[in-house]
């Protein structure tokens, strides 16, 4: 069902945007609900049934969104897939029988049907870029406006079924790579920061409560009382400010544990490049260090885009999908170090 | 003071029954309260609040405490007198400052009337009133025809 997808790469792949090294995407959001329907989370299936006929007959009037992949004619390996090119939630590889995505040609732009809300329009970018993906989702959202009836209340603004979400109905998530941070072990004081300021930061690939390949998502919290400019303007400060703090991490484990910071890198670039079983996690973390050799400047053969790529194509689903089917974790283990090495030249 | 029902135990509450010889002060027990059916638990507003439910879709607010999620559009106005501590707990405000939504009001009537023309038109097919059908077919392709002219008009 998702053939065309199979070896394209989306744009967010293909290009890098601000603070690569640290920065690994952004994805900016609306919600919106279409009035008339109760929310998705309580609605009855003829309902939803009728919500995902009535938008993907609206997003006709759009250009570019041809392809709408209806959830429940996929196999799970390819809903795996579309979650690991963050079009659809984890919670809906499993659920989401009336749920449908719809991504472009480019593949930057996304629109999910009945998923949390009855509508979620979503733009993603390389690095650290809010405004220009915010700006895509805000045009899409007037074209669909004007075939829809959004729930919208003049007080409470656009309503959805999380208050956490009512107003403005705009999520940012900015994906960032924290190996320093880690490394020195200042997460949590991060994370407490973040709090204070009603953002919220979780790690993005979780093993047994680990965060794997140090790779965190941070996403506001706030979404009323605020204007879209101000939650753009304010989540550009509070990622900066992250950034910062990997970069002090950096001069800090340079001055004071230089060589046993190299050692790290360059074992896990020789790992990498001559590995013939890589384990999902294992992968995850030994790249997070390979891009911090990057960012340090001392790998050069491997460039931050190499790795972007590397980290979404070699996720098990995208491992099924290129070899047609489930694999078994051994299986998984060796064509993901074969993959590796072939792409690593090792 | 002991109870006026009872007589043994001692009297905790004032109790007033009201019947066709007027109103009756009664001093009355626990036990006797419990008997009759009478809840003296104090009833908090908090309760009152997790008993309320949407009008519109039937969420009650307890239900809403465990997911997270509303219902429906209504739950808003139903649920309002408690919401506002909700929002403030993460939001800055509780009035919205962001995007308005821009309506085409011609283009979403014609759109509901089109909507209205197919269905008409499939009932008059299944009737098999081809006349009648062919009349509203063409309707709609003129519908249709003006739809595309306001789209291009935005």
């Amino acid at each position: 069902m998702i053939e065309s997808l199979k070896g394209s790469l989306p744009e967010w792949l293909s290009n890098l945007g601000p603070y690569p090294d640290i920065v690994f995407l952004s994805k900016v959001s609306l919600y919106r609900n279409i009035e008339g329907y109760r929310f998705s989370s309580c609605a009855p299936d003829k309902e939803k049934t009728e919500i995902l006929a009535l938008l993907r007959e609206g997003i006709k009037t759009l250009q570019d969104f041809d392809n709408v992949f209806p959830l429940m004619e996929l196999l799970d390996f390819e809903k795996e897939f579309l979650f690991e090119r963050h079009f659809i939630p984890e919670s809906l590889i499993q659920n989401g029988i009336h749920s449908a995505v719809a991504p472009n040609s480019a593949q930057n732009n996304i629109l999910l049907i009945n998923a949390d809300e009855h509508l979620q329009i979503s733009s993603i970018s390389s690095g650290l870029k809010i405004q220009e993906p915010y700006s895509e989702c805000d045009q899409i959202d007037d074209i669909l406006n004007a075939e829809f009836e959004f729930s919208y209340d003049k007080k409470l603004g656009f309503l959805t079924s999380s208050p956490k979400r009512v107003g403005t109905g705009l999520e940012i998530s900015v994906f960032v790579y924290l190996p320093a941070v880690v490394i020195i072990g200042v997460v949590s004081d991060l994370m407490e920061d973040l709090e204070k300021n009603n953002y919220s930061m979780d790690g993005t690939y979780l093993d047994g409560g680990g965060v794997m390949g140090s790779l965190f998502r941070v996403q506001n919290e706030f979404t009323l009382g605020v204007s879209e400019e101000n939650i753009i303007e304010k989540t550009n400060i509070q990622i900066n400010n992250v950034i910062q703090k990997e970069i002090d991490a950096r001069e800090y484990l340079m001055k004071n544990a230089r060589y046993e910071t190299e050692d790290k890198i360059w074992r896990s670039y020789g790992i990498i490049t001559n590995a013939r079983f890589l384990a999902l996690g294992d992968f995850l973390n030994l790249t997070s260090a390979i891009r911090l050799g990057v960012g340090l400047g001392l790998i050069k053969n491997l460039s931050i885009l190499d790795l972007n790529r590397l980290t979404i194509l070699s996720q098990p689903g995208h491992l099924y999908l290129e070899n047609g089917e489930y694999l078994d974790l051994r299986e998984e283990n060796i064509l993901r170090a074969e993959f590796i090495r072939k792409k690593t030249g090792g | 003071m002991k109870c006026d029902l009872c007589g043994d135990n001692d009297a905790k509450y004032k109790y007033y029954e009201v019947d066709s010889e007027g109103i009756r002060e009664m001093n009355i027990c626990n036990k006797c309260a419990h008997r009759k059916g009478i809840d003296f638990a104090p009833r908090t507003q908090e309760q009152k609040v997790e008993n309320i439910k949407c009008k519109e879709c039937g969420l009650s607010f307890k239900e809403f405490k465990k997911t997270n999620h509303l219902g429906c559009p209504e739950c808003y106005n139903n649920f309002r007198s408690k919401l506002d501590s909700i929002f403030l707990q993460t939001h800055p405000g509780i009035v919205h400052k962001g995007k308005k939504p821009v309506k085409n009001t011609r283009l979403l009537s014609m759109k509901k009337e089109i909507r209205g023309l197919q269905e008409t038109l499939e009932n008059y097919v299944k009737k098999e009133k081809y006349e009648e059908a062919v009349h509203i077919r063409d309707k709609i392709e003129k519908y249709q025809e003006e739809l595309k002219s306001i789209r291009r008009d935005k």
